[in-house]
């Protein structure tokens, strides 16, 4: 049974931090700088007083308000989280009171960052396969600025809050996107990458070399891994949405592949790196500019935290 | 070998550079900062094949510090 890409929406906060902000608080770098060097304009920064819980009711309320049927057919909710409201409960139960879902249906969190958005595709493909599940729901909703220094100037520069609602459905509706094959990776060793500590530092702490050698390492290599699992080439990928943590990366990567630049999206400069959310962001945007039409072979590639990576091929 | 580093620290420094800015430092340079470094690490790995860490980094005060890192075996 295949499983679906149906729906996608997103909420960003309402407070935006601006590199001139930035530069007006660190005076290293100019505004065209930063800019120039990660691609970033802007990012959103949930309130003191806003959860990734009520960041996740608000990306799915849009949602919904689009496509009102919907929160009636889910069956279950997927909470892709690093930063949650509660140690518990887990805040795919808050939420589905919040949303008013039925209560015949499962409900979890997992805790993933970058590579979290596949994953939750992963996951969502396997328990509809498995006929466990008709339409899921599968959120991202990250509020890393609270674990960030105010004077990282680096990490502040860099991560902004947000968060997606996505539905995958066993039916070809909306989007229609069919989920194919997965890659999957992990490697502990490069946890302390990206880690905040529980009971220790409670700040977020980023290796910018480990990580930046682990991803130009491991990414290429579960690209090609990916390919060949489902006999595709890398001419034969029309889009190419990887996570967009920041436009140096991408476009390292980008270039070490040999991906041409007209297949590769980036999309960062108005929202940082919003963790699992960059990907469906893009996806959402792509949408709404019309450039999911059929037929459509697309590549997802997520990669961070973890270190975690995971890829899938998307297709209409 | 030497060449190619003296290619690329001109290339991200935007300044010519050649052994005789070894003892030139760091936080001199108004092109170094935490991209150029990391550029300079993904050449290193590239070219080299030497992996640079986050300490590795913190010790480099000059120029002839980072040519170093790329003769690191």
């Amino acid at each position: 049974m295949s499983a679906y890409l149906t729906h996608i929406n997103y909420y960003l906060p309402e407070t935006i931090l601006t590199n001139q902000e930035l530069s007006n608080q660190f005076d290293d770098w100019t505004p065209e700088k930063v800019e120039s060097k990660v691609g970033i304009k802007t990012r959103h920064l949930a309130a003191p007083d806003e959860s990734s819980v009520d960041m996740a009711y608000e990306a799915a309320e849009k949602l919904f308000t689009h496509a009102p049927a919907l929160r009636d057919s889910i069956d279950f909710v997927l909470f892709c989280t690093q930063s949650p409201a509660y140690v518990l409960p887990s805040s795919a139960c808050v939420l589905q009171d919040r949303l008013k879902l039925s209560t015949h249906i499962g409900a979890l969190d997992f805790d993933l960052g970058c590579s979290g958005y596949v994953y939750g595709l992963a996951l969502a493909k396997g328990m509809i396969a498995s006929g466990q599940a008709k339409n899921i729901l599968l959120i991202t909703a990250e509020k890393y600025s609270q674990y960030i220094k105010p004077e990282d100037r680096g990490l502040r520069t860099l991560f902004g809050d947000g968060a997606t609602a996505s539905i995958i459905s066993d039916q070809p509706k909306g989007l229609a996107l069919s989920i194919g094959d997965v890659e999957f990776g992990t490697d502990g060793s490069g946890a302390n990458g990206l880690m905040v500590e529980q009971g220790g530092d409670p700040h977020l702490h980023m290796d910018g070399p480990g990580i930046l050698l682990f991803t130009l390492k491991e990414v290429p290599k579960m690209i090609e891994a990916l390919l060949a699992k489902s006999g595709e080439s890398l001419d034969s990928i029309d889009q190419y949405v990887f996570h967009q943590a920041n436009s140096f990366i991408l476009e390292k990567l980008r270039d070490k592949i040999g991906i041409a630049p007209e297949k590769f999206v980036i999309d960062v400069a108005d929202y940082g790196n919003t963790v699992s959310s960059t990907i469906p962001i893009a996806l959402k945007n792509l949408a709404d500019q019309g450039e999911l039409g059929s037929p459509q072979k697309l590549m997802l590639v997520g990669f961070g935290v973890g270190l975690s990576w995971a890829a899938c091929l998307l297709q209409k | 070998m030497n060449e190619k580093v003296y290619q690329k620290l001109s290339d991200i420094l935007k300044m010519p550079v050649t052994d005789a800015n070894h003892a030139d430092r760091l936080d001199q340079l108004s092109a170094w900062d935490s991209i150029t470094l990391l550029e300079y690490i993904a050449f290193v790995d590239r070219e080299f094949k030497i992996a640079i860490t986050q300490q590795d980094i913190e010790q480099c005060k000059t120029i002839g510090d980072l040519v170093k890192l790329a003769e690191k075996s």
